[in-house]
């Protein structure tokens, strides 16, 4: 009992590792940006809660104020935060004083090789210091006046001329520029509501009307007719918004947070009927103000820990505070989930974020019902660690990625009103999550053969010690070269990790970059042979191996029943790590291989009635097939060879990147029919 | 120990073994062969079937063959779908489609189906305990069935099916006339009295019934402009479905009933709304060549099989202009169209060449009979890539360029030189030859003030101005273009307007107050008061390039002070402007002639939905006819269309090439792709845009859907209305329409677009046996993951009972209680 009870060094170096890196990146990116003892004593004391109740029409739905500023300022300073406001203040700042921020670094240019094109022309005309040009590079936000000038626009008009690789980051910087006109700011910022609470007609801009306003009563007269409102209803808001600009543009804190106070008033009464409820939009705005809720990764985190610990370690007292925590976490995605699909008036899962985020909760949800199934067996905790793993990787790729899972809320597109579709995606995402669920225990279990084979002292340890470290490169370089071959717009390999490593074992600066992409080839080939080289050496290890280290004990339902009799992992200290982790795996597995093809199935009986066939080759499509295949691959592999539990969690490993590749590659690099989700 | 161990692993514990029994493996893979005997005869397989079928059936009896082909289907449909450019290039040619109907992945799922079912058939006895693998092996073979029917049946394409077209009764005519519903659509009717023209104007979907039953209802409208061989034009409004309310509307009167009392200006003149049915649909990813004599409404097609599809071939270096070396890659594709429906005489026709994506570009050479001088400059700033002008100087509509910012000139001689422009402002000059007082104005932008704008004083010239307009470059006729100023004069008697040309002598005053030019017995009707001069030099090209006959090249540019300049200048000569910005003058030509070829657009500047829909493809087509060989491209048309009235203004392109044959008769020829006759012509009744909270913006978030009304024609006429719209698609003879793509309202204008739908066309049969197989499987995976092992526990329990053991723990293993569990021990 006491080597279970032993904290390997391993396992500090590997989880701990994992653990420290993602806390330390996640945490530190709102830290770099946020820079809160640079918000100005205005932005602090201007009080904007009156604006969550207001309303704003933009793209077919009505949105709280808050969300409306986070979907625009998107396009303009990407996942940053300006100075500390909050969204909504940065919005109207912009809007009311356009001049303080020609010259701030607030656009964000997103990818690195059109930004460092942008600095090197401004550095060759004397535009860029080098200390400038560093924070920039670090920061990606750049001034529009930067931008704006003569020979940067040449540059960008030439690079749009590549539709291939630059045109795409041009025109991302072109909207932002257009979205921080005040015309697009303020004549978007839709606030009157239609005449009669009409739901087929736009709503009209304040700040448009208060530019046409003139002083002339009979013109305002005129305004307000089209507007839909009483002229001198209209009076008093135009007179409202005015004074607001006035008063913002001096500071005026009082004042700006009485007018803000009658001016949504005003609004609110203007279409009595026809205007959100309060409680939506407060909860909107709410949502927004809260990053859409997907700093709940670091409670997932902070579950992650005593999960492990309780699982490696079976320590009882770990259990407790890891399963509160996850219990906590999950409590919180749902809140998540509840409120975007109270806010939104449809179930999250019609785009890239909310698949995502939706995908890690139903995850949540089958973990809860397994470890209520498997309480009493020693199956528990795998599932709620398995969830807490996909939930927490699935939540911070949202906190850390807001540009690429972007959480603004918008329509669904025509294409997905359909019941099929609907039961096709949550039937595929939830699939997805489990998939995710089995890739966390089978990662588990070539842990604990890797520790038995340490152990054992079958193999020397010089060789098991590569094994972790050619895993590792053969997927951070395997990734390197594919974002090389699919995504050069964006990522080249001269510029990687392995040029700086060259140039610092003394080869020049050109010769580090030119050599820069053949190290990456040769250090995955190096890895990818090792593996493959320790993989067919493993048929011979494992008869070293007992049975029990072999990790495989029965079929993955037996595992659940609740009759000691039927279930060999109901009896205390029986099954060994690594049959539990094999067993859990299949539970897992079992669930995902179902759920994957079903959903395949849903989908093409969708497709056949949307598309006119139901299967049609997509990308998409195929690579969710070839997670399918891998998957039928795992289970008559797992009939035919005697060390089942290795090849299950090797090929489960390997279905877990086949359905990620679908997710990540297939829809931000070779984009189909798909690309929404 | 091991091999107990092992054994127990691949009997009941075997999770796989919910597919396979365990146990069963064996007899293919090691077992004695007494053992083995017993067991053929156990499972109803008498008599050994001869020795090279023994091999045969071993071979597929392997489940590492079933493993070994699935990872082929998973590299294979890996290189298909994330590498692209392994099934695109030019050895292979072929879409995603075709990559996986290749002979390769035939075979591939030819040799899982038959291993599946050796398998199956041989090693799983059917017994309760393997219905489920049954019933996924049997599910999947049902699907793979399916799919050989679905696929090997499969057509698929898209109609576009328009709304309305106009039918047109002139009186004096020898027979009606149509025209299609699209904006911009015009047509001409020749009569005894003269030619009627009709166009249409404008269509609103979104028109609101204002009177009648209906008061309130949607409805389509269409303005249809008619310009009568006497009389004034006016403006038909038809309405869809309510012809009792067409009236016509008379410009700048408004509606015929309150300007002339009756609703049509002309009662004969009868102009209806009908059906445009669509009887064919176009096939996606084909090719086809289309042929019909001149003047003849039906095409007739000839499939264009084996074509390349996203790699060039071209014959020649000289067919094509691109920017890098292009590599030459003969094609010969001979076509042949059915002789049955069209004569083309001894006509015969090749496909020598194939571009996927390019565009005509016309290409300037020196070598013409006549002057025509050609300039080609390359204004370059900073480090941007060059943006290439050209100029013709003789050629009205292509003399200047930028918005009227560069301009190319020819002078007979150098002496001209000094008169060119010093300034790039338009400059009006007025004189009073009474008072011999003269002044130049430069029309900057201040000194526009509009119709109503402040009266400006001369001092000394008695008389006050106001310029209320400059107009430049309009086109007075065709090639020949005039620029004029609207000037307001004011003295202390009368109040005038007189128009300033470019060319003096047509300038002209408009009666005024207290002033009348004509009255006053002019000499010409047209005339000014010659009490006061005008004179007005329109606006010039700040910089400005001039061509002398001798070949030399001089440059003009009114820059800012300090960048002005007046010199000559060498082709190839960079002359710079301002700081970042450099001109460089590349090719000048004195009798430059054009010639049209395709240009291959580079693969950077290609856009990703024309690619994938070869819009922009072209064939090289060689056609033979009296010993005489013919080589023409043809660009891309998207629909075999019956004329370019279908194209909406070049959205659908129709590029027909006319040809002529050895016996002198006309034909049109057509790229496009191959078509098939639905089975029933389809007419478009209504087409709504549902749009999101709001209304349609232009943004496609704001759309929730649309609806297409269909009607089929039957033998009773035409049915009544079926909607189609996304997901929710109408059948039609065997045949499914989906919603697919519709005509977009312009930006912000509401209520235009929806002209015509695009629906989506193709069968799908054997796709309930595909559902019926998946369905099969998914039930076969649930029993044999979650019933299976229930019943091999139930077994086992009743087997250690029977063995009198009575050992109930499930924990530790018996080999010969899962034996005998399994029913095979």
């Amino acid at each position: 009992m006491t080597s279970r009870r032993r904290i390997r060094l391993i396992d500090v170096l590997v989880f701990g590792g994992l653990i420290a890196a993602a806390a330390g990146y996640g945490l530190r990116r709102p830290a770099a940006s946020s820079a809160e003892d640079q918000t100005s004593a205005f932005a602090k004391q201007v009080d904007l809660a009156p604006l969550h109740k207001v309303a704003v029409m933009a793209d077919g739905r009505l949105r709280s104020f808050e969300s409306h500023a986070t979907a625009y300022l998107r396009f303009v300073v990407g996942p940053r935060v300006i100075d500390g406001q909050s969204t909504s203040f940065t919005y109207l700042d912009m809007l009311l004083r356009p001049e303080k921020y020609a010259d701030r670094d607030v656009v964000y240019v997103k990818n690195p090789l059109v930004l460092g094109q942008i600095l090197d022309v401004l550095e060759r005309d004397g535009h860029m210091e080098a200390a400038r040009r560093k924070a920039i590079e670090k920061s990606k936000l750049i001034a529009p006046h930067l931008l704006d000038a003569l020979p940067v626009q040449a540059l960008l008009s030439q690079l749009s001329g590549d539709l291939v690789k630059t045109a795409k980051p041009v025109q991302q910087i072109n909207s932002a520029l257009a979205v921080m006109q005040d015309r697009v700011l303020g004549g978007e910022l839709r606030l009157i509501p239609a005449p009669q609470g009409a739901s087929d007609k736009q709503w009209t801009s304040l700040w448009n009307l208060s530019r046409k306003a003139p002083a002339e009563e009979t013109d305002l007269a005129a305004l307000a007719q089209v507007a839909g409102v009483p002229a001198d209803t209209l009076k008093t808001l135009v007179e409202q918004w005015t004074q607001l600009a006035a008063a913002w543009k001096v500071e005026n804190t009082a004042e700006v947070n009485r007018l803000l106070a009658s001016l949504s008033d005003s609004l609110r009464a203007l279409s009595p009927n026809g205007y959100p409820e309060a409680a939506r939009l407060e909860w909107e705005s709410r949502y927004f103000r809260m990053n859409s809720m997907t700093w709940i990764w670091l409670v997932y985190l902070a579950s992650v820990i005593p999960l492990l610990l309780a699982v490696i370690n079976r320590w009882s007292g770990a259990r407790a505070v890891g399963l509160i925590l996850f219990a906590i976490a999950f409590a919180l995605q749902t809140a998540s989930v509840a409120i975007r699909w109270y806010v939104s008036g449809r179930w999250p899962n019609a785009n890239m974020f909310e698949a995502v985020t939706t995908s890690a909760w139903f995850g949540g949800v089958l973990a809860l019902i397994l470890e209520l199934v498997a309480r009493r067996s020693a199956l528990k905790n795998l599932f709620a660690l398995g969830s807490a793993v996909v939930s927490m990787t699935a939540l911070m790729a949202a906190y850390l990625l807001p540009t690429d899972l972007d959480s603004s809320l918008s329509n669904i597109m025509p294409a997905l009103h359909d019941v099929w579709l609907y039961i096709h995606t949550n039937m595929i995402i939830w699939s997805y999550a489990v998939i995710g669920l089995a890739a966390v225990t089978a990662l588990l279990f070539l842990r604990q053969r890797w520790c038995a084979l340490w152990d054992s002292g079958v193999v020397s340890k010089s060789r098991l010690a590569i094994m972790p470290v050619a895993f590792t490169l053969v997927h951070v370089t395997g990734w390197q070269i594919l974002m090389a071959i699919l995504g050069s717009e964006r990522y080249d390999l001269r510029d990687s990790f392995w040029a700086g490593m060259l140039s610092r074992l003394g080869l020049g600066e050109g010769v580090a970059h030119a050599a820069a992409p053949y190290a990456a080839l040769g250090v995955f080939g190096a890895s990818v042979t090792v593996l493959l080289f320790e993989m067919l050496e493993a048929r011979i290890r494992s008869r070293s191996l007992t049975s029990e280290d072999r990790g495989f004990a029965g079929p993955a339902t037996a595992a659940l029943a609740s009759s000691p009799k039927a279930n060999p992992f109901l009896t205390p200290g029986a099954p060994s790590s690594a049959q539990v982790f094999d067993a859990a795996t299949m539970v897992t597995m079992q669930v995902a291989f179902i759920m994957l093809w079903a959903g395949i199935v849903m989908g093409a009986i969708w497709a056949d009635h949307s598309w006119g066939r139901p299967w049609g080759w997509d990308p998409k499509e195929v690579f969710a097939l070839n997670t399918f295949i891998i998957f039928l691959v795992l289970v008559h592999v797992r009939l035919k060879v005697r060390d089942k539990g290795f090849w299950t969690a090797l090929i489960a490993v390997f279905g877990f990147e086949t359905m990620m590749f679908n997710w990540i590659v297939i829809n931000f690099i070779i984009s189909g029919l798909h690309s929404y989700a | 120990m091991q091999q107990a161990d092992d054994r127990g692993d691949n009997g009941m514990g075997n999770v796989a073994g919910e597919f396979h029994d365990g146990a069963a493996d064996e007899r293919v893979d090691g077992s004695t062969p007494a053992a083995a005997r017993n067991r053929t005869s156990d499972n109803g397989h008498p008599g050994k079937p001869p020795r090279t079928g023994r091999v045969i059936l071993r071979f597929f009896s392997s489940v590492w063959l079933g493993i070994g082909l699935l990872v082929l289907l998973f590299i294979y449909s890996s290189i298909g779908s994330a590498m692209p450019f392994v099934r695109q290039h030019r050895w292979l040619e072929m879409t995603e489609f075709e990559w996986f109907h290749w002979w390769p992945f035939d075979v591939l799922v030819a040799l899982i189906c038959a291993n599946i079912t050796v398998v199956t058939l041989r090693r799983i006895p059917f017994r309760p305990v393997n219905y489920g693998v049954w019933m996924i092996h049997a599910g999947i073979l049902i699907l793979a069935g399916g799919s050989v029917y679905y696929f090997g049946t499969k057509i698929e394409g898209d109609a576009q099916v328009l709304r309305r077209h106009v039918r047109i009764v002139v009186p004096g005519a020898d027979e009606p006339a149509g025209l299609v519903v699209l904006p911009g659509n015009e047509t001409t009717m020749q009569t005894p009295q003269g030619a009627w023209t009709f166009s249409i104007q404008e269509t609103n979907s979104e028109y609101r019934l204002m009177t009648g039953d209906d008061k309130g209802k949607r409805a389509h409208a269409v303005m249809v402009a008619v310009q009568p061989p006497q009389g004034e034009s006016f403006v038909r409004q038809l309405l869809t479905g309510y012809p009792q309310f067409t009236e016509d509307v008379l410009p700048g009167k408004g509606r015929a009933i309150k300007a002339i009392g009756k609703p049509l200006v002309d009662e004969t003149l009868q102009l209806s709304l009908e059906y445009e049915p669509q009887e064919w649909f176009h096939v996606i990813n084909s090719w086809a060549l289309y042929v019909r004599e001149e003047g003849a409404k039906e095409w007739t097609q000839a499939p264009l099989r084996h074509m390349p599809r996203y790699n060039a071939c071209v014959p020649a270096r000289d067919d094509v202009l691109s920017d890098t070396p292009v590599e030459l890659r003969p094609l010969d594709l001979p076509v042949e169209f059915p002789k049955d429906q069209v004569n083309l005489g001894d006509a015969t026709f090749h496909i020598s060449g194939y571009l996927p994506y390019a565009e005509m570009r016309r290409n300037w050479l020196e070598g013409g009979s006549r002057l025509n001088p050609y300039l080609r400059v390359n204004i370059i700033e900073g480090d941007a890539s060059p943006r290439s002008i050209e100029m013709l100087a003789l050629d009205a509509n292509s003399r200047r360029a930028l918005d009227g910012a560069v301009e190319f000139r020819l002078l007979s001689d150098e002496s001209e030189i000094d008169q060119l422009p010093r300034t790039s402002m338009p400059a009006l000059t007025i004189r009073v030859p009474a008072t011999r007082f003269e002044r130049r104005l430069e029309l900057t932008q201040d000194r526009v003030v509009g119709n109503d704008g402040p009266w400006t004083e001369l001092e000394g010239a008695g008389l006050s101005y106001r310029v209320s307009q400059v107009m430049e470059d309009l086109e007075v006729a065709p090639g020949r273009t005039a620029s004029l100023v609207w000037l307001d004069l004011k003295t202390p008697e009368k109040e005038w307007t007189r128009v300033v040309m470019d060319d003096a002598a047509g300038s002209f005053d408009m009666p005024g107050l207290g002033f009348d030019p004509h009255a006053a017995g002019a000499a010409r009707e047209r005339g000014t008061d010659p009490a006061i001069e005008t004179e007005f030099s329109p606006s010039s090209a700040r910089l400005i390039f001039s061509a002398l006959p001798d070949g030399r090249l001089h440059v003009v540019w009114n820059g800012s002070d300090s960048s002005a300049f007046r010199r000559f200048a060498k082709v190839g000569e960079a002359l710079p402007l301002a700081p970042h910005i450099r001109v460089v003058a590349t090719s000048l030509l004195l009798n430059a002639v054009s010639e049209v070829k395709p240009y291959i657009v580079p693969p950077q500047r290609r856009e990703k939905e024309m690619m994938s829909q070869f819009l922009l493809s072209m064939i090289r087509l060689d056609m033979t006819s009296g010993g005489r060989t013919r080589s023409e491209w043809i660009p891309f048309s998207t629909y075999a269309a019956l004329d370019e009235n279908y194209g909406y203004r070049g959205r659908y392109p129709f590029r027909p090439l006319r040809l002529m044959l050895a016996d002198g008769r006309r034909i049109e020829v057509l790229f496009s792709r191959e078509r098939h006759r639905l089975p029933a012509p389809v007419a478009l009744e209504d087409f709504e845009l549902l749009a999101q909270l709001g209304g349609y913006t232009g943004e496609s978030l704001t759309v929730r859907n649309w609806r297409s009304d269909l009607r089929f024609w039957s033998d009773a006429g035409w049915t009544g209305s079926q909607p189609v719209s996304v997901n929710s698609p109408s059948e039609n003879r065997g045949y499914w329409y989906y919603q697919a793509a519709w005509d977009p309202p312009p930006q912000n204008a509401s209520g235009g677009g929806m002209n015509y739908t695009v629906l989506g066309v193709g069968n799908r049969n054997g796709v309930n046996i595909m559902l019926a197989g998946c369905c099969l499987s998914v039930i076969g995976m649930i029993y044999a993951f979650y019933f299976k092992p229930r019943i091999i526990r139930r077994r086992k329990e009743q087997a250690a009972l029977k063995l009198g053991r009575g050992r109930h723990d499930g924990a530790e293993l018996d080999p010969a209680a899962d034996r005998m569990a399994l029913g095979v021990g």
